[in-house]
């Protein structure tokens, strides 16, 4: 918390996230979707406490329903963690 | 007539090293998988059996209920998809403690890290019935499934409560079986202060110089199938589940109650269930837990029920070499059974050197033993007591 939060760094969060919950780096791209990544709603439960632990910034389950890349996540948590 | 209930599948992780094949020919052997006074399954790896999600989905005792699950699922010819609509397969997996492992790591969490670290998926992982969860996941068992909590009996209990699901109609074929992984600290802490565990750090059930329990970790599970369709499609039959009984003390919270007649009534009434008179026992897998209570009230408990016959019945104790697995114990021992039967050969109560004269005559095994069938051919009694004054009696045959 408390940290100066750039693009890059909520990157590699959500990416690192990601990883632990057993999907391959590889896979991991900017158009990559949730669905074919097979992040389940308990994953998205787990990613948006880690962001709340990371940058201190709750988002919202129903804000995150309309996330479909992660892109969109990336974008989403940017957005209300007042990314530079 | 009564649906017969038939065992097609057996599975085991032990401190005797992973599969219920393991469990049989070092027990035979006269191994033990105590070490340092407390049997942990070493060598279990469970990223063979489970992804980097369901690896931080599962606390360790559902991770070896669904290690032993799959070993039995396969032996039973169910590798390539289940052989009744899913629906028709029931599940219960029995556990004393559940997830406590997660529970004690996750309370590290709050205290050092804050609340906002506490895993959401605690509950998920802690909860009695996970293991059976994950097994009826893992296969499609879309029957009844649950967890069944009745502490060192809870193994024996969840095997008697699949084998009348099948009895009764309401599933043609049970996954059940009994998990336990709690060797922590506190765990230890905890029987060591209420004077039941060993302080010599050797368990010698039925030995005149024991002094209490080890704890072990694993997991046992049964295929049970009704007989006719099992035969139907071919299943290879393991051996026969013939009768089950469960009692209740309602006397004390830990103590057994001396006179035991509350599991003299549990055996009594497995071995009416099973239609089988006290001389056709051609083996017992004693509960034995090595305490001296247990000892003497499990004994006194039998006496009643086999009279003469409890002498010359030959009788040893699991957790002699594997330690205590608590609420996997009756399902670990009832796989230890059927591979005893199977091969007309039973492990010995590890470490017994100098019997119990107080006990009263008793054939206790001393050495791998080779059992001998009598006249209802080879028949075989395991018995499981918990605190709370649970009693489970379940008599298993040789298939025929």
């Amino acid at each position: 918390m408390a940290q100066v939060v750039d693009r890059e760094v909520v990157t590699r969060l959500v990416a690192d996230t990601l990883v632990q919950f057993g999907v391959e780096r590889s896979e991991i791209t900017a158009q990559a979707k949730f669905d074919e990544l097979d992040i389940d709603s308990i994953d998205v439960v787990e990613l948006r406490q880690a962001i709340k632990n990371e940058f201190g910034v709750d988002i919202r389950a129903a804000d995150f329903d309309k996330v479909d890349t992660v892109h969109d996540a990336v974008a989403l948590v940017c957005r209300q963690a007042g990314a530079v | 007539m009564r649906r017969r209930v038939v065992v097609t599948g057996c599975g085991a992780v032990t401190p005797l090293g992973v599969g219920a094949t393991a469990l049989h020919e070092r027990a035979v052997a006269g191994d033990t998988g105590l070490d340092t006074g407390v049997g942990r399954c070493a060598g279990f790896d469970p990223a063979a059996w489970l992804s980097r999600r369901d690896l931080r989905r599962t606390d360790r005792y559902c991770q070896l209920a669904v290690a032993a699950a799959d070993e039995a699922v396969r032996q039973a010819g169910w590798g390539a998809g289940l052989p009744y609509p899913g629906d028709r397969i029931a599940c219960i997996i029995g556990s004393a403690l559940g997830g406590i492992t997660t529970t004690e790591e996750q309370s590290a969490v709050l205290a050092t890290r804050g609340a906002g670290h506490v895993s959401p998926l605690l509950t998920a992982m802690v909860m009695g019935n996970a293991a059976a969860a994950h097994v009826a996941m893992r296969y499609g068992l879309r029957g009844e499934s649950a967890g069944f909590a009745s502490a060192c009996s809870s193994g024996s209990q969840s095997i008697g409560a699949g084998l009348r699901l099948v009895r009764a109609g309401a599933a043609d074929a049970v996954v059940v079986g009994g998990a336990e992984s709690a060797v922590s600290p506190l765990i230890h802490a905890t029987f060591r202060n209420a004077g039941v565990l060993s302080e010599s750090g050797r368990t010698a059930p039925f030995d005149r110089r024991r002094d209490g329990f080890l704890l072990g970790e694993g997991a046992g599970v049964l295929v049970l199938e009704e007989a006719g369709a099992a035969a139907a499609r071919g299943a290879p039959v393991l051996a026969e589940v013939l009768g089950y009984g469960a009692t209740s003390d309602a006397y004390h919270l830990t103590a057994p109650e001396p006179e035991a007649t509350g599991a003299a009534t549990a055996v009594r009434a497995a071995l009416s269930d099973a239609a089988v008179g006290p001389g056709d026992l051609g083996y017992i897998n004693a509960h034995g837990t090595g305490t001296v209570l247990n000892d003497r009230a499990e004994v006194t408990a039998l006496r009643r029920v086999l009279g003469e016959h409890l002498a010359g019945t030959p009788m040893s104790s699991s957790k002699s070499y594997l330690g205590h697995l608590l609420g996997a114990a009756g399902a670990v021992e009832a796989v230890a059974t059927v591979r005893a039967l199977q091969s007309a050969t039973a492990p010995p109560t590890a470490g017994l050197d100098d019997p119990d004269e107080d006990l009263g005559p008793l054939d206790l095994i001393r050495a791998g033993r080779t059992l001998k069938a009598g006249p209802a051919g080879l028949v075989a009694l395991s018995t499981s007591f918990g605190f709370g004054g649970h009693n489970a009696a379940l008599v298993l045959a040789e298939a025929r």
